[in-house]
């Protein structure tokens, strides 16, 4: 059948979308055409046929409940809904986000305040510590005493820190305040010390218990320590005090600005005679290669082992607990050798001032000799008669067992203090690098023997599964096909 | 009322946004019947055509402001009651498309109605019936092009806006459907004498 190239803008013709030029050549055409003059009243009857698809008219409520339907939208609030839904997500959304980064920049706060932002230095603060003097300043140097005070407690060594709050002088001490309290509080930890006078010169070091701050700007640090921190350093001018060893400056109080330390015990003039002990108890990775390195320690000080058991459990863990016995100038070295082993789960100094005792035991054994010198001079001027020297031999024996006791008493006074006691216990964490190893080798092992498994069930059953294979490629591409299938009769319908 | 009756779509579009709640008393006096009927033909059961043509007025108060007289109003209002019926049919997708398309006026408006329902008027009228059965058998957009055109009135430019299509689109989908529904309708009109 021939079709005239017109009969495709008959339809535009009739809803008049044509150009007047077109128009015109076509009403030419129709005149012409038959085959087109045909299309186009089929077209107009089609157009009256398709025009009797009757649809009744709107209720005349329907204005009414557009309205209503309108107001309700106002009284919510007037926003478009699609808005609303986006709202509805991003609130949430938003608020889950603020809540992640305050809990994000929270935590990284707290742990630059108890790792970072108290130890500014980049090595050990541990190790430095035994080398740095420790100042308190005054307001005017708040920044570097913040670190220094962090410095002294971050190494978790012997005694209390109580710092009073309060006043201008603790106003920018607030926050390290806080953080001591936490260290030391929550930690049980205290606080090692090394004093210097205002010129530079270490005067010893020593654990000091108790330190007070008041508002007027004097500091004061407790030590049960020698008699040698019962000094008042004193004020000393910025302008005119030299530097310390260990880089800081030295105190740089201003004039009403002092360092005291006492002494909780009375002195006794009779020199450094107090008796340390510390406990630790490590978490370690291995709890032989621990027991070796303890061992090692204290020979490299100097010391002796005054007790060791070493124990393991039915799951293989090993655990151990040592005595120590170092010497007195080692202890501060010893508990930081020791506290890089493991992690430090708990540690606990204690310190005990035995001068006294030290004094009182030293007196009295002056007191029994004098005793003992006179009694043996009379005895050599008295020797008129056999019972009268038995007599006074036999008066002599007690005051001669008394300054051999006494003699004894300060033997271990002296040993006591000339060596410190460390107890460490060890055990090994629950998951050990060597449970570790060893369970990662046994999954090796299975995994390697279950790879052999299947290789050898699927030599042996290469039918069965090439046909589950097949069968389930064949399910797959009927799937599909019955997919396009539906797709293709939902777009034709 | 009188006043605003006078007015073009835009002048009444202009009125509303200025705060004019008359203006859209006489919008939705003009356009409720062609919107409803659209909706009606185009996908939807009586009810959900209803239901369209309300949140058609809707989105006009609620964008009256976006509105600027480009084009034709009623080729915006007739875009946004495509654009629900589209979402309207996405929704439903399966068993909206597919077998439910023709029945629009299976269902009656209202039983109270004072007008004949949609049903009675398709049993008084066979010829009726048959050209509902063959637009509703055209694909989608053939049949949207051909409801625009023939009942609607709107010329090829508002069509290809409404649908988003170039004119020559929309002159081609009129063309389809119109050939489609000769060729279906002409064999049962030559039978019962309509005359084609």
């Amino acid at each position: 059948m021939n079709k005239c190239h017109f009969l495709k803008d008959i339809g535009s013709y009739l809803d008049n979308q044509l150009s007047e030029n077109k128009k015109i050549k076509l009403e030419g055409h129709l005149g012409k055409c038959s085959l087109c003059a045909q299309e186009l009243n089929q077209l107009k009857t089609l157009s009256e046929k398709l025009r009797q698809w009757y649809l009744p008219s709107l209720d005349p409520s329907f204005d009414s409940s557009v309205k209503n339907k309108i107001v309700a939208w106002e009284l919510q609030g007037g926003k478009v809904k699609m808005k609303k839904k986006t709202l509805a997500i991003l609130v949430p959304s938003g608020a889950l986000a603020g809540i992640l980064v305050i809990a994000f920049l929270g935590a990284t706060y707290l742990k630059q305040g108890i790792g970072g932002r108290l130890s500014s230095a980049p090595d050990s603060v541990g190790a430095k510590f035994q080398y740095e003097p420790y100042y308190l300043e005054r307001p005017s140097a708040k920044p570097s005493a913040d670190n220094r005070l962090a410095r002294a407690a971050y190494p978790g060594r012997t005694g209390t820190l109580n710092i009073e709050e309060g006043g201008r002088f603790l106003e920018g001490f607030q926050n390290r305040v806080k953080e001591q309290n936490y260290l030391t509080s929550g930690r049980q930890q205290n606080l090692g010390l090394e004093a210097y006078e205002n010129n530079g010169v270490v005067l010893g070091s020593g654990a000091f218990s108790s330190l007070d701050m008041s508002n007027s700007g004097t500091a004061t640090i407790y030590a049960s320590a020698s008699p040698k921190y019962a000094r008042v350093l004193g004020s000393a001018d910025q302008s005119t005090a030299p530097y310390a060893p260990g880089g800081y400056p030295p105190q740089v109080a201003g004039q009403d600005s002092v360092i005291v330390i006492q002494p909780l015990l009375p002195a006794t003039g009779t020199g450094e005679m107090i008796i340390r002990n510390a406990e630790l108890r490590l978490e370690v990775e291995n709890g032989k290669e621990t027991y070796k390195k303890i061992s090692e320690i204290c020979q490299e000080l100097g010391g002796y082992l005054a007790e060791s058991n070493f124990f393991r459990d039915d799951q293989g863990r090993e655990s151990g607990r040592i005595t120590l016995r170092i010497p007195k100038d080692k202890f501060l070295t010893a508990l930081d050798k020791l506290d890089g082993l493991g992690k430090v789960k708990d540690s606990n100094t204690t310190s005990q001032d035995v001068s006294q005792d030290y004094a009182n035991l030293k007196s009295q054994l002056d007191a029994a000799k004098i005793v003992y010198d006179k009694m043996l001079e009379a005895l050599k001027k008295r020797q008129n008669t056999i019972p009268e020297a038995i007599k006074l031999e036999s008066e002599l024996t007690p005051v001669l067992r008394r300054i051999e006791v006494l003699k004894n008493q300060i033997e271990r006074l002296n040993n006591l203090t000339s060596f410190t006691t460390i107890t460490v216990n060890f055990y090994e964490s629950e998951v050990s690098a060597k449970v570790l190893e060893d369970t990662r080798q046994l999954i090796k092992k299975e995994m390697l023997a279950a790879k052999i498994r299947a290789v050898r069930w699927f030599a042996k059953n290469i039918l069965f599964v090439g046909s589950g294979i097949g069968l389930f490629v064949v399910a797959v591409a009927a799937i599909a096909m019955l997919a396009a299938w539906i797709k293709q009769l939902i777009k034709r319908n | 009322m009188k006043m605003m009756q006078g007015l073009s779509d835009d002048e009444l579009m202009r009125e509303y946004q200025k705060g004019e709640a008359l203006a859209m008393d006489e919008l939705v006096r003009r356009y409720k019947n062609p919107i409803y009927r659209f909706a009606c033909r185009l996908c939807v059961n009586a009810q959900e055509a209803q239901d369209v043509a309300q949140e058609v007025f809707l989105r006009l108060h609620q964008y009256k402001d976006n509105f600027s007289p480009q084009g034709k109003f009623s080729a915006w209002l007739f875009s946004i009651a495509h654009n629900l019926c589209v979402s309207r049919l996405r929704r439903k997708k399966w068993w909206a498309i597919w077998p439910r398309m023709p029945d629009c006026p299976d269902e009656p408006v209202e039983t109270e109605s004072p007008h004949p329902s949609p049903d009675a008027i398709a049993e008084d009228n066979e010829t009726e019936g048959k050209v509902k059965e063959c637009i509703g058998a055209l694909p989608f957009l053939q049949r949207e092009a051909l409801i625009l055109r023939e009942y609607e009135n709107l010329d090829y430019r508002d069509i290809a806006r409404i649908l988003k299509k170039p004119q020559g689109t929309v002159k081609t989908l009129i063309y389809r459907a119109r050939q489609t529904i000769k060729t279906k309708l002409l064999p049962y009109v030559e039978e019962f004498g309509g005359g084609l």
